[in-house]
């Protein structure tokens, strides 16, 4: 997302540092910047930020907290409310798919060009600007980042209801798409049809357009799997859904729709403002987490101290205690005692005013930093198991009732660990014999005895949940808006960045002996080295083509959309390739082959192909690659190793590789496929096809073929890549013995196709200075 | 003239000096298929469905009937993007040691292969490619362990003594995450053409493994941790030899093998 420097300065009391200095700060610690133009900052805002930084406050504070400044806090005015104005009906049906929606009325706008302000902010980060009334939803979105949207009131008939689509329901978007919904889709509609697909895309239907004169404000939050969903099947992505879809608070929306009254108040002088409706059947409720400053040293592999993790959390607003977890949960009992008991509450909504048995226990942790698993078998198996004489403040007593579900496996910690007794209740022990629990047989919490606890249950066993429940650790109250921030990790991830990683000091693990590689890797070396030395060159071929049994839903082109079924048809291919650049190779045999899977409906293996030509018809290679195979065979001790001929004619065989080495032993060691270091300066592939030209001479002998080649390469300069020797014999030519020498040379740029002209110029001043050091060329 | 000795391909060659490196200092090199199951390669490791997460790998879908994951869904298959999968399969046989075992012989693997992405293919960017994955699983290990590991192996692959620096980032998979970068090899950080005049190379992605990851593979959080990296092969042999068009470490073209 494209943020302005002067928009962030805005939402910051000190002076920021010159824009390089935002930058390096943001992409070592925070968010990476993609570019910088001007003043204008491209950040790459990753889905764990999509919740809070995508927005110019967001990234603001972000800035702030690793600067050390203070963010600017907003003072919203709330302007004054027209009891004239119709106040919108709004009906949410589904609290899951829509937690929040606001609406406010505004009435006797002018729907006109913005003023210069806010045309200047939102084009400054890419945006058009439309109209005053578009604009200022857009800039409420881009500077807090809350999605928001306006419908003309007069287009708007009867109650707003929030619903799922109904299958075959038809909308026409605002630029002109016209869509059938599915009927799983979230709209926001009215008594006559869809006004909008929830978080996604406005409709024509209530367009605002310079006619209109009353506007409705929307201010909500929707689900994000549901908002993603409808995105993808109508393929729309709009910043709106952008900004949902990975899930966000709804205590922005207030704030929202609040400014945005606001500021068309100022912008359209005489419109009459409406009341605020507001729709939020549950509260949101902050998250608690809690970590210890060992579990920070330990992850890190530092030694900060309480008061680097003080700093960094202050920094960051976060309102946090330092907690000794049993005197927290001590303080706690009383508050608890008498609340009354709800089968199946929620720890973050219901905890205070109705628990369950398990929801107590995690709420009491939860307060005191500690998290734990939310259901009563989960925690079984989360805990250290402690004997009944162990017990001491904190330890969980769990038992099964023999009555309704009793679980025997864990649900979501250690899935499916077996719990064969059965669990269906827990309880704390809180000291003296005593055990504090939420029970549905008295409907409340209570503290009963020990003794009393167990008469009507069998006890499983007891659980320790943290031998440091005496141990100071740091409670954070995250903020609504940071989604992202729900466990330790989390916490030790915002301590360990704003510290910064680079003054961590790397310490190698010790591990006890060598590693062993896989049997594939161990055997592979072992024939490849076999085939380096006896010429072969080694490839890497596509795995997806135009031939295959397992196909690709969508891949790149239609003929790339088969998986391999075998690695013999690349060889070959390759080897045709590789033939017809043979001369510039200086190879008259190419010899390749290639290891890798290949896959057929029921199996994936690794296979191994290796191929032969020298481009003529009579080669029988048949024999040398028996050669091979058979040394392979005595090298890995695995007998004779049966292959497929893949092709006669140039001559390939392909070996299923997993099945001959299935019998053979497990490595123990790992035994280097190459022993020197490779130094290679890279030439470019030259796009030009190279040209060939033949020369051949009769040498007196006091000229040898050091001294032609020296000639020949000296001429032929630059473009001459290559001068193969193919020819040499000796003669009496009247009583004289001279030597011929034939030479193949090859011509290539890399700049352009050589022309014959070109060519036939250095081949004159070749044979020229060939002539001229008595050479006869013929 | 004729060729003796044929060549070795320079992925392989990396490939080679990477399992030399890692056995040396005690991991062992891991292997898995490249047919995938979608558990594998997204949901066992904490990428969401349905989740812009999802967005930052592009991947092929194989045109197969879906079956039940464990939890009962309906799963996909996959040409792996990652070779991360493999760390799921081998961290599910370590969860299944005794705690002695497990404290004896913590789980150490490096896992070079190919993987895939549903990308446009140009110059610096390929379909199919070839990634190194590494995972250390025990008692106590840390980032501090992440970043002596990573910077013998690059010190090691690049024969000089190099530096690695972490930034911030995010990946489903890893908490804290980091993208890590290495001192430019050519000129040891003072600026050139290779590190585009910044000194640091951008090499390849890291952090500690998600506890939902752990636990997804039956390994207890509470008592051990981990760190995870992975960086491109290709992208090593390209930096190491000045290879520059990717798309030759796969057309079978011996032009450029010949050079090796």
């Amino acid at each position: 997302m494209k943020f302005s420097y002067n928009w962030l300065q805005d939402h910051i009391v000190e002076k920021l540092p010159p824009v390089h200095e935002v930058e390096d700060i943001l992409s070592r610690k925070s968010l990476e910047v993609e570019e910088i133009i001007g003043d204008i900052i491209d950040v790459k805002v990753l889905p764990h930020r999509q919740h809070d930084a995508f927005s110019h406050r967001g990234l603001a504070r972000e800035l702030a907290t690793l600067l050390g400044f203070a963010g600017k806090n907003a003072v919203l005015s709330d302007a004054p409310t027209d009891a004239t104005v119709p106040v919108p009906f709004v009906d949410i049906e589904d609290s899951k798919r829509c937690p929040r929606y606001t609406a406010l009325r505004v009435d006797g706008i002018t729907v006109a060009a913005s003023p210069a302000w806010l045309k200047e902010k939102l084009e400054s980060i890419g945006q058009r600007s439309i109209n005053n009334v578009v604009d200022i939803t857009n800039f409420i979105m881009n500077d807090i980042g809350q999605p928001m949207h306006a419908f003309d009131a007069d287009k708007v008939v009867g109650k707003i209801s929030i619903r799922v689509a109904r299958a075959g329901e038809k909308m026409t978007t605002l630029d002109d798409r016209e869509l059938a919904l599915d009927g799983t889709e979230t709209v926001i509609a009215d008594e006559v049809g869809v006004l909008a697909l929830a978080g996604v895309k406005g409709g024509k239907k209530a367009i605002v357009d310079e006619n209109t004169t009353s506007i409705i404000f929307e201010s909500a939050n929707f689900d994000a799997t549901m908002t993603r969903k409808t995105s993808d099947l109508h393929n729309i992505r709009t910043d709106s859904s952008k900004r949902y879809e990975a899930a966000m608070t709804s205590e922005f929306a207030k704030e929202g729709i609040i400014r945005a009254a606001g500021l068309i108040a100022e912008l359209s002088s005489g419109c009459r403002v409406g009341a605020l409706v507001d729709v939020y059947p549950q509260k949101e409720m902050k998250y608690k987490t809690g970590v210890l400053l060992t579990e920070i040293n330990s992850l890190l592999g530092v030694s900060y101290e309480e008061r680097d993790v003080t700093r960094v959390f202050d920094a960051m607003n976060f309102v946090f205690e330092k907690v000794v977890p049993e005197e927290k949960i001590k303080s706690l009992i009383e508050k608890v005692v008498g609340v009354p008991y709800k089968r199946g509450a929620s720890v973050l909504f219901d905890g205070g005013t109705a628990f369950d048995c398990s929801s107590l226990v995690a709420w009491l942790y939860k307060e005191a930093g500690i998290a734990v698993p939310r259901v009563s078998v989960d925690q079984f198996v989360y805990t250290h198991k402690i004997e009944k004489d162990e017990l001491r403040f904190g330890d969980l007593v769990f038992a099964n009732s023999g009555e309704g579900v009793i679980f025997t496996e864990s649900i979501e910690f250690l899935p499916k660990t077996a719990v064969p007794r059965g669990v269906d209740h827990v309880g704390m022990y809180i000291g003296e014999g005593n055990v504090l629990h939420a029970t549905k047989v008295k409907g409340a919490v209570v503290i009963e005895s020990l003794d009393d606890f167990s008469k009507s249950r069998t006890i499983i066993g007891y659980g320790r949940v943290t031998r440091d429940i005496r141990e100071e650790r740091f409670v954070i109250t995250v903020p609504f808006e940071r989604l992202d921030i729900r466990i330790k990790e989390d916490l030790i991830e915002e301590v360990g960045r704003v510290m910064g990683y680079d003054d961590i000091v790397g310490v190698l693990p010790k591990l006890a002996h060598k590693g062993i590689p896989h049997k594939r890797l161990y055997y592979e070396n072992k024939i490849k080295s076999i085939l380096f030395n006896a010429g072969f060159s080694e490839i890497y071929t596509y795995t997806f083509g135009d031939k295959g049994e397992v196909a690709i839903v969508k891949g790149l082109a239609q003929d790339k959309e088969k998986i391999r079924t075998n690695l013999g048809d690349g060889v070959l291919s390759a080897l045709e390739m590789n033939l017809r650049n043979a001369p510039l190779l200086g190879m008259n045999t190419v010899k390749v082959f290639e290891f890798g899977n290949v896959f057929t409906h029921d199996r994936e293996w690794r296979s191994f192909s290796l191929g032969i030509d020298d481009g003529k018809k009579k080669s029988n290679f048949v024999a040398e690659v028996e050669g091979i195979l058979s040394r392979v065979g005595e090298a890995l001790g695995g007998g004779n190793v049966s292959y497929i001929v893949s092709s006669t004619k140039p001559y390939v065989v392909e070996v299923d590789f997993d099945a001959y080495i299935t019998a053979l032993p497990e490595p123990t060691y790992y035994e280097k496929l190459l022993d020197k270091q490779v130094d290679v300066v890279y030439k470019s592939v030259s796009a030009y096809p190279f040209m060939l030209r033949d020369i051949a001479m009769w040498a007196p002998e006091n000229v040898s073929q050091k001294d032609i080649l020296a000639i020949i390469r000296t001429e032929g300069g630059e473009l001459l890549v290559r001068a193969n020797l193919f020819d040499i014999f000796t003669k009496e030519i009247e009583g004289v013995s001279k030597t011929s020498y034939a030479f193949n040379l090859v011509f290539l740029s890399h700049e352009r196709t050589l022309s014959d002209v070109e060519i036939n110029e250095i081949m004159s001043r070749i044979t020229e200075k060939l002539a001229a050091r008595g050479l006869e060329v013929r | 003239m004729e060729e003796t000795k044929g060549h070795i391909h320079p992925i392989t060659i990396i490939v080679d000096k990477i399992a030399q490196i890692f056995t040396e200092m005690g991991f062992d090199v891991a292997d898995g298929p490249e047919l995938e199951t979608e558990w594998n390669n997204f949901d066992a490791l904490n990428v969401p469905r349905n989740h812009p997460s999802r967005d930052m790998q592009d991947t092929f879908w194989i045109k197969k009937e879906k079956e039940k994951d464990r939890l009962g869904r309906p799963m996909g298959f996959v040409l792996r993007t990652h070779t991360s999968s493999v760390q799921i399969r081998e961290m599910e046989k370590w969860a299944r040691l005794t705690d002695l075992e497990k404290k004896a012989s913590p789980l150490a693997i490096v896992i070079p292969g190919k993987v895939f992405r549903n990308e446009a293919t140009d110059a610096t960017h390929e379909a199919q490619f070839h990634q190194v994955e590494g995972l250390l699983v025990g008692e106590g290990v840390s980032l501090a362990n992440l970043k002596a590991v990573l910077e013998t192996f690059f010190s090691k692959l690049f024969e000089r003594e190099t530096t690695i620096r972490m930034r911030s980032s995010f990946f489903p998979f890893v908490e804290p995450g980091v993208e890590f970068d290495m001192q430019c090899f050519k000129c040891g950080g003072n600026g050139c053409n290779v590190c585009k005049q910044t000194g640091w190379i951008e090499i390849g992605g890291a952090g500690m493994v998600h506890p939902n990851v752990l636990n997804n593979c039956g390994i207890n959080n509470r008592n051990y941790q981990g760190f995870a990296f992975g960086c491109g092969v290709d992208r090593l042999a390209m930096l190491k030899w000045g290879i520059d068009d990717v798309r030759f470490n796969y057309n079978g073209d011996l032009r450029m093998v010949s050079q090796f």
